[in-house]
């Protein structure tokens, strides 16, 4: 290695490096690169990011500009993504003389929008946009891995995801499940993506509800879960059929939050009280819970006060390492939410309403303390303390969106990709050609 | 627990890399440390005051003193400066800091800096 330095310092010193300083010196030797790309420096490397800082550094930011016609990764501060400050930074002070240019000036840089002025934000090198421009779809994300999904309308049977690092620019894909449903049933995949710390594993889950055929007569679709889930993990990078699993609880959408080793879906109960049209009007409405590790489903209560109603489009979410509750009435102006928090996890009675929102749905949260809301199409900054707004001038749509923290690590760095995307080959063509 | 392993070490005659000079700077850094651990930007300078004076043989010695002494907050310390240090610094750079040659077969070194061309972008010059 070398003659100065023993093995555990060069690894003491390389662990205490930024991501792209250890792909570049992979380059220094033959036993750098094998050691910056084993298995347990990449995890070394990860614990230290994760026991060093309190919370995570970034924000990542997915959306669709409509103005610029693009589709943007970008990775903001975790505590200021959006700076008030951002476009006065490129405003070019020598030619502008009076207060009231400079606010015309600043008024015509907010029409462009936040992205079009190349600061407070790292672009991220997303490796297929053609391919997944369409129907790209965010599962989540997990020390430093993003799972994506292609939400293809003309395939409903299968499944095509993504895990991707952008931080070391890897990606692979993932082998389709395999397990196809007739069209007929109009599959709906739920899916939800975390960290199993226990196997040292990364682990999509894929729920499927059917449309039920047989209940044809009550006002809105009705659903059934299958009985089966379908399990992918890294480490054996193939899919798993978990049979005979009878769920109780229904998701109501696919949004999920991994959160202290478990994925959440907002949902309800099927109650059967003989009475199968009337089945929803006796449901409570539940936190369905999977734990990564146990491969296992838990049911966990929501506020007593929001148990039974049913005219709340409900989400969960992450406030602050705390799991979050969102319920959101619809309105033409915006439409209202609160924000709930469980202070202690699983104990149902330290769920707490922290505050109200009247103008606007909950997009996520920075980590000093101010809430991303959306607001009839726009997003706005929301400072609960203050009760101030801000406008960061982003110019898309709102279901375009994603936000999550997001610190930067190695995983995926010693995988290999080429089996994986070649078990797709009808999509080769699409991809090479972005 | 410090004190008995450093009079160890000096009693332990084989040892020959410790000498007074490295003895003077790692001991005293527990103290500096208490003083300056409120206040970061001392630390900083503190940092870029030993890189500046301290050759990367020496701190070598350093980090080899710290690490015998099994003395946790040097080895973080030195191990944290030097990862400062190299952070942004080119390949050839780090392979005179380390005192290293390249052991790639022909073409092999290339194709592995061509596939991570980006992780070049911005490295300071030599």
């Amino acid at each position: 290695m070398s003659d100065y330095f023993p093995d555990e310092i060069i690894v003491e010193i390389f662990s205490r490096l930024p991501v792209k300083s250890l792909i570049r010196f992979r380059c220094v030797t033959k036993t750098w690169c094998s050691l910056i790309s084993s298995h347990d420096f990449i995890k070394m490397h990860l614990n230290r990011s994760l026991s060093s800082t309190k919370n995570p550094p970034f924000l990542i930011f997915r959306h669709y500009d409509d103005k610029m016609e693009k589709e943007w990764f970008t990775l903001l501060s975790s505590n200021d993504p959006f700076p008030q400050n951002h476009f006065s930074k490129h405003l070019d002070c020598k030619w502008v003389f009076r207060e009231q240019n400079r606010l015309v000036l600043e008024k015509q840089m907010k029409k462009k929008g936040f992205f079009a002025y190349p600061s407070d934000f790292k672009e991220l090198h997303f490796p297929y946009r053609s391919f997944m421009k369409q129907n790209l779809y965010v599962v989540g994300s997990s020390n430093g891995l993003v799972c994506l999904l292609n939400d293809t309308p003309g395939d409903e049977t299968d499944l095509v995801a993504l895990l991707w690092n952008p931080s070391i620019r890897k990606s692979i894909f993932l082998p389709c499940p395999g397990v196809k449903f007739y069209p007929s049933l109009h599959p709906m995949h739920y899916l939800g993506f975390g960290y199993d710390p226990i196997n040292d594993d990364y682990k999509l889950v894929r729920l499927v509800y059917l449309y039920d055929l047989f209940d044809q007569y009550s006002d809105g679709k009705k659903y059934f879960p299958v009985s089966d889930f379908q399990i992918y993990t890294l480490r054996t990078g193939a899919w798993r059929t978990i049979t005979g699993h009878s769920c109780q609880i229904i998701a109501d959408q696919s949004f999920s939050v991994f959160l202290n080793g478990s994925i959440h879906w907002f949902g309800h109960t099927r109650e059967h009280n003989g009475d199968f049209h009337n089945a929803n009007s006796a449901s409570r409405n539940v936190i369905l819970s999977f734990d990564i590790g146990d491969e296992d489903f838990h049911e966990m209560a929501v506020p007593k006060s929001l148990e039974e109603v049913h005219r709340f489009n409900m989400k969960v979410a992450v406030l602050d390492g705390l799991l979050a509750l969102v319920p959101y009435r619809d309105q033409a102006f915006g439409g209202f939410c609160s924000v709930w928090v469980m202070k202690e996890y699983g104990v149902a009675e330290t769920w707490t309403k922290l505050f109200n929102i009247n103008f606007g749905n909950v997009l996520g949260f920075t980590m000093n303390g101010e809430v991303l809301v959306t607001k009839s199409g726009k997003l706005r900054i929301y400072d609960p303390n203050s009760q101030r707004t801000l406008n960061p001038h982003i110019h898309a749509q709102p279901e375009s969106f994603y936000f999550d923290t997001y610190m930067e690590s190695l995983v995926l760095l010693n995988v290999e990709d080429g089996v994986e995307e070649s078990l797709i080959p009808q999509f080769e063509s699409l991809f090479y050609g972005h | 627990m410090k004190f008995c392993t450093v009079k160890q070490y000096f009693d332990d005659e084989n040892n020959n890399n410790v000498t007074n000079g490295i003895a003077t700077t790692v001991i005293p850094l527990p103290n500096k440390h208490l003083k300056i651990k409120a206040n970061n930007k001392e630390m900083e300078q503190y940092e870029q005051e030993l890189l500046r004076n301290v050759m990367p043989q020496e701190l070598t010695k350093l980090i080899l003193a710290a690490n015998y002494l099994n003395f946790k907050e040097a080895l973080d310390f030195f191990c944290r400066t030097v990862a400062n240090a190299i952070q942004n610094k080119s390949v050839d750079y780090v392979r005179k800091f380390f005192g290293l040659e390249s052991d790639f077969e022909p073409g092999e070194e290339e194709k592995l800096c061509k596939e991570f061309a980006w992780s070049f972008e911005g490295v300071d010059e030599d």
